[in-house]
């Protein structure tokens, strides 16, 4: 994977938490999802993925709860005290949000992303699977608001392949 | 500014936007709300409540996105002239520049702040007021 395609989500992940959640986000060492062992643990998390002539893929941002229901706290106005439908899709939203920004940057450079619908997942101490053969790089943040990670997967070698 | 007794029909499939939405519109000082979760279900709400002054709409919707419910609503003589405004996380140039042609009234980029759509929308107001 071009490791140019991630600036534009980490500078959208910034600048999502910081507008709308008035958050303070730092960017850690991003690594290769290698096995589920070791992974930060996730509650909820929101899927966009990735379709343009060159690219397929999908970008996920994962959050343990207390990170989420904080977030959620920050962005409506209210506090909560578990993951429920009520907020549940905040994921998705937030999502739709950093991935709108990367898109944007992204197709003035030339690539050609189409819209996409977020979806969102959520459970006790999930696992997100990955099938496809692509590598898989995580994007670890701290915040103080807690932190959360963005897992993106692109297959560059061309749709046929995907 | 809108007049704060202004009914607004808030549509975004995403429940917790439409709750943002709301929320950044009570504390500019509005109190009236209609929501649904797509263009279709906002056409249909559209109809069923009389007195309905300003469309805040989200754009990347199933079924009827924000863009054809922009369309259909400017295509009807009964809404022609009513305040529509998106706000959407799609922000390149062009889909700007399709949403002003199909007739929207102020295009808000997600994130935001209240500030911005406060911002917006009295730009929207004060353009429409001309």
């Amino acid at each position: 994977m071009d490791i140019k395609l991630l600036k534009p989500f980490i500078d959208g992940t910034i600048h999502t938490f910081e507008v709308q959640l008035k958050a303070q986000v730092t960017i850690g060492k991003p690594y290769l999802k290698k096995n589920e062992a070791g992974q930060e643990r996730i509650d909820i998390a929101g899927l966009v993925g990735i379709i343009s002539s060159k690219l397929r893929g999908n970008v996920c941002i994962c959050f343990p709860e207390a990170t989420f229901l904080t977030a959620m706290e920050r962005m409506l106005g209210e506090p909560y005290t578990e993951i429920n439908e009520e907020i549940a899709d905040g994921a998705g939203e937030l999502m739709n949000m950093i991935f709108g920004f990367a898109k944007r940057v992204l197709n003035e450079e030339g690539h050609d992303l189409e819209k996409a619908l977020p979806s969102v997942i959520s459970g006790n101490n999930i696992k997100i699977a990955n099938h496809n053969s692509h590598t898989v790089i995580i994007l670890p943040f701290s915040s103080n608001i807690g932190s959360f990670q963005l897992e993106i997967g692109i297959d560059q070698s061309g749709v046929k392949n995907v | 500014m809108f007049d704060l007794k202004t009914k607004i029909l808030v549509v975004d499939d995403m429940a917790t936007m439409r709750k943002l939405v709301m929320r950044t519109c009570k504390n500019i000082g509005f109190t009236e709300f209609v929501e649904a979760a797509d263009g279709s279900l906002a056409w249909e709400a559209l109809g069923n409540n009389p007195g309905i002054g300003l469309i805040i709409s989200d754009w990347n919707m199933p079924n009827c996105t924000g863009l054809d419910f922009l369309k259909r609503v400017r295509a009807d003589a009964r809404f022609k002239h009513l305040p529509f405004m998106l706000v959407t996380a799609e922000a390149e140039k062009g889909q700007i520049v399709d949403a002003i042609k199909s007739g929207c009234s102020g295009y808000v980029i997600k994130p935001f702040t209240d500030e911005s759509l406060r911002g917006k929308l009295e730009e929207a107001h004060a353009r429409l007021s001309k």
